[in-house]
């Protein structure tokens, strides 16, 4: 599992991906953290 | 024991808690494999006086500080398995300013207490509330001013959930622009006469 990570994270980017900026607004897009924190809030009984 | 042995003692209390008082705290939502491109966007945008990039194991140390170098920036790393002389060395020469960036695991109980460091990332999100606190938290000695940013995969919404409550802190998601007022010292004491004027 370690392994695959460390490819994950640490294999070799395009050069043209480097150029850009990172996406970070984009990203944030994908990731609903009021909604995650909600459940787990339910999930602990809160 | 003490009240046997120690006649009216003098306490005191020579772990100065740590707080993330001043430290403004960020996430980037990304995927394993965008970490680096998301960390190299981070450096060419922030205005870095000094870094500390904190991974969760000592292989990622190292082969961070590599992808580190390749993109053309500068920085020591050290992590739990260099031998002690070696990590005093580095960690005094980053204390002394020789390098900008410091990769490291968490070797460090106390928190790090560097003024010069103005900009933490937690570029491997940690399991526990103390082990965040002794990255990003400081011994509150100094105002201290600085941004901590952390890069949140999906798998790590379980920990930032129980970390955020159990500090009882808000860790928000990172905007276009990051106010300079927030981490950069000229910025800071410009900022805080204009207040001081109006």
């Amino acid at each position: 599992k370690t392994k695959l990570e460390n490819n994950n994270t640490f294999s070799p980017i395009s050069p043209t991906v480097m150029t850009e900026e990172f996406d970070f607004e984009k990203n944030l897009a994908l990731f609903d953290k009021a909604a995650i924190f909600e459940e787990l809030d339910m999930l602990n009984g809160q | 024991f003490m009240k046997r042995h120690l006649n009216k003692p003098y306490e005191i209390n020579l772990m100065e808690e740590l707080t993330l008082k001043g430290i403004t705290q960020y996430y980037a939502f990304v995927q394993e494999r965008q970490k680096v491109h998301c960390l190299n966007t981070l450096f060419s945008k922030l205005q870095i006086n000094q870094s500390i990039i904190f991974c969760n194991s000592t292989q990622r140390v190292e082969l961070l500080a590599k992808k580190i170098t390749e993109l053309g920036y500068s920085c020591y790393y050290i992590h739990a398995k260099m031998n002690q002389q070696h990590r005093n060395r580095v960690f005094h020469d980053f204390r002394n300013g020789a390098c900008r960036n410091l990769v490291c695991s968490d070797l460090f109980t106390r928190g790090i207490d560097i003024q010069a460091v103005n900009v933490v990332i937690n570029f491997d999100f940690p399991k526990m509330a103390e082990t965040y606190l002794h990255r990003i938290g400081r011994s509150g000695r100094y105002g201290h001013l600085g941004v901590a940013i952390n890069l949140i995969t999906y798998d790590d919404r379980y920990n930032l959930h129980k970390i955020e409550r159990e500090l009882d802190t808000e860790i928000k998601p990172i905007p276009g622009v990051i106010d300079k007022s927030l981490y950069v010292a000229e910025y800071h004491s410009e900022a805080s006469e204009l207040e001081e004027q109006a």
